[in-house]
């Protein structure tokens, strides 16, 4: 049986690189021995979920995350059915906002979003960009990469990410996105599955266990040198 | 004139002063401004400028169409004040205004050419309106500080004065769009042929989507990335009323309007830069034989592509921006149409110059899948990033054989003196040039590299 890994909006919702968290999934299950289908949808396609092991949904711009979730909530029901029946995935950068209760415009008009998690945001004037350094509860490892976004969320319960270190103009609270099960959001953006082994591993195992595969260790020690770098310039930026 | 006052006078003196000691010690384009700027806040208001104010601004392109522009006004006898070191933040834009202006505050030129950084045009030009406004492109840049086209569309659109003539790139439709439904607005674009596909061959498209009515966009053909010719049959927006276009392009040579200008530039982004600096050149009446020469004969002067000598081998940086994948990928399209024996030398080891990240998404927007080429040896990926490098690459059909990592651009670079390499590119940005240049004997810019005996692998 294919494993299908689905990338909603993925034309509409794809700033900086952000299908490369589907690459790298994919390249894993694949090294593990899966069959798999990348499933790209595109803005005003039906949102089939059944059979699907991996939901993915990235950044967008604030204008075209709007375009989103009034097509989205056409699907409420369906994706919090499979988000709260165990289903597997990852609203990464401002797509995160969609799983929350609401968002507002910068007119102040309130949109209900898809409500699995608690939070709200809103979204302002201002730019908040910097590289961030986090920890997680679903692993040791230190979780690093960059957020870039023009909200404020707030009412985080059952966070996914402590931010531990913030740098350039960010600020955000010391909590970000939510999880719910095997099912993630954060407001961390682009290939952060490829930026973060762990939490790469984090879902293959997922996805393999969900499918009776055994996930061996990765051996990708590009990935993982990649990481290292990453973290010492980040420590050694601010002397963290 | 305006009314000078006493502390105007000084604010210039201060800058004159400030700037003169700091090019004594080799520093200084924007303090000096800064400086007269926190002495006397409105000094610009009130300094008599040039009735001819020429802008510029745009992700990619600002400086060599500045240059350009420049270059064609003084063939054709007209005096010039412009930020030739490229400062264009608001410090950087006064520092070289009151230094052209003398003690009465008259900036005694024919025209003025700024060069304004995209988030800072909307304080520029609150001092003064300019009266040709170009807008070269918008395109994915330093997300690090610019968050992403849409949003610098909105600071741009802040800085536009009503009665501004606008003179717009027609081939990208976000900046197309700052003239749709505006009288007036001058557009210059390159025309399309047979060979072009309407499909979008990039790892992205920002393209998709109208940036009027958020309808899907339909393109006739596209030019490289979302850059083409477009239109929205929900909206009816569409690129429209080209007056300034490029109808053929040739090795040396390019068709502008029916004249043939020569084009010793590389890549089609310098196209569309020519195109810009002929289209201001022409609103000002000055589609002449001379600007036609001028652009001719024009080089770039800012250091963007660099040929050099290391070992035996020859080579050219091609200066690419880091977190600007348009950028890399014109850089690829020049690598891709050498079409002879190669090494691609790709340097990531500090991502900015200006700023600490450590964030490597924009390799992503990158289209290296295009250096899957069988005339390119080498491909060797350097510096700090050179992991996230050669993990971008794991995503490439581009054969894993031919990939070298090296953490070291020394090494790397050292590496490049002891084989025959074929012909040398070097992508980096201005961040991590000089590590690379340092290696290497820079040559003449219209030094003829010789061709090279190493062999293509013609699998």
């Amino acid at each position: 049986m294919k494993i299908k890994i689905v990338h909603l909006y993925s034309d509409l919702l794809n700033l900086y690189g952000e299908y490369g968290n589907v690459l790298a999934l994919n390249k894993r299950l694949i090294e593990n021995g899966c069959e798999t289908e990348i499933i790209s949808h595109k803005f005003g396609e039906k949102i089939i979920l059944d059979g699907v092991s991996f939901l993915y949904c990235g950044a967008g711009t604030e204008k075209k995350l709007l375009v989103a979730l009034s097509d989205i909530m056409n699907y409420r029901e369906e994706i919090t059915s499979y988000i709260q029946k165990g289903g597997i995935g990852l609203f990464s950068g401002n797509a995160s906002e969609l799983l929350g209760k609401s968002i507002k415009d910068l007119d102040l008009k309130e949109y209900a979003a898809l409500g699995v998690f608690d939070y709200t945001t809103e979204i302002i004037d201002a730019r908040f960009t910097g590289d961030v350094i986090c920890e997680t509860s679903l692993f040791p490892q230190t979780v690093i990469g960059f957020i870039n976004k023009s909200s404020n969320t707030s009412e985080i319960s059952n966070a996914f990410l402590t931010v531990k270190n913030q740098f350039c103009n960010l600020y955000i609270p010391e909590t970000d996105g939510g999880i719910c099960g095997s099912f993630i959001s954060t407001h961390l953006l682009g290939p952060v599955l490829i930026k973060n082994p762990p939490l790469l591993e984090f879902f293959a195992r997922a996805v393999c266990d969900r499918h009776g595969i055994v996930c061996n260790d990765s051996e990708n020690e590009n990935i993982l040198k990649a990481y290292q770098m990453t973290l010492s310039e980040q420590l050694g930026a601010r002397n963290f | 004139m305006f009314d000078l006052k006493f502390k105007d006078k000084i604010a210039i003196l201060v800058c004159k002063f400030v700037r003169a000691v700091g090019k004594a010690v080799g520093k200084g384009s924007s303090l000096p401004g800064a400086v007269a700027l926190k002495f006397d806040g409105d000094v610009l208001k009130r300094i008599s400028l040039p009735k001819k104010i020429i802008a510029v601004t745009g992700s990619n392109g600002k400086t060599s169409t500045v240059e350009m522009i420049v270059a064609s006004l003084k063939a054709n006898g007209l005096t010039v004040a412009y930020n030739s070191e490229g400062a264009n933040q608001l410090d950087g834009v006064a520092t070289f205004i009151l230094c052209n202006s003398n003690m009465k505050g008259v900036v005694d030129k024919d025209v003025l050419v700024v060069e304004a950084d995209e988030q800072s045009a909307r304080h520029i030009f609150k001092y003064f309106t300019p009266t040709l406004y170009v807008i070269n492109n918008l395109y994915r840049d330093q997300l690090s500080r610019n968050g992403h086209p849409e949003r610098i569309f909105g600071i741009i659109k802040e800085s536009i004065a009503d009665g501004v003539r606008l003179v717009l790139n027609a081939d990208d439709p976000l900046t197309a769009s700052f003239g749709f439904g505006r009288e007036g607005t001058v557009y210059f674009g390159v025309a399309g042929n047979e060979n072009l596909s309407a499909e979008c061959d990039s790892a992205y498209d920002d393209g998709a989507f109208c940036p009027v009515c958020n309808a899907r966009l339909e393109y006739g053909y596209r030019l490289y990335n979302h850059i083409g010719s477009y239109l929205c049959k929900k909206c009816g927006f569409k690129r429209d009323n080209v007056k300034y276009e490029v109808t053929d392009i040739k090795e040396n040579e390019i068709v502008l309007n029916g004249n043939r200008i020569g084009f010793k530039l590389l890549g089609l982004h310098n196209v569309h830069n020519m195109l810009a600096a002929y289209s201001v050149l022409a609103e000002l009446g000055y589609a002449t034989d001379a600007t036609v020469d001028a652009l001719s004969a024009h080089i770039l002067k800012s250091g963007r592509t660099v040929s050099f000598k290391i070992g035996e081998n020859y080579g050219t940086l091609l200066v690419s921006k880091h977190e600007n994948s348009i950028a890399y990928d014109r850089s690829i399209d020049v690598v891709s149409n050498y079409k002879k024996p190669a090494t691609v030398v790709i340097i990531v080891d500090a991502v900015s110059r200006k700023y600490f990240t450590s964030d490597t998404s924009w390799l992503y927007d990158i289209d290296f899948e295009k250096l899957d080429l069988p005339f390119i040896n080498n491909i060797i990926l350097a510096g700090k990033y050179c992991y996230d490098l050669a993990e971008r690459f794991s995503y490439t059909s581009v054969n894993k054989d031919i990939l070298v990592v090296s953490e070291r651009v020394d090494d790397a670079m050292e590496n490049l003196k002891y084989s025959d390499m074929g012909r040398i590119f070097i992508l980096t940005c201005f961040s991590d040039k000089h590590k690379a240049l340092a290696h290497c004997e820079v040559l003449p810019y219209d030094f003829e590299i010789p061709e090279s005996e190493a062999a293509c692998d013609e699998d």
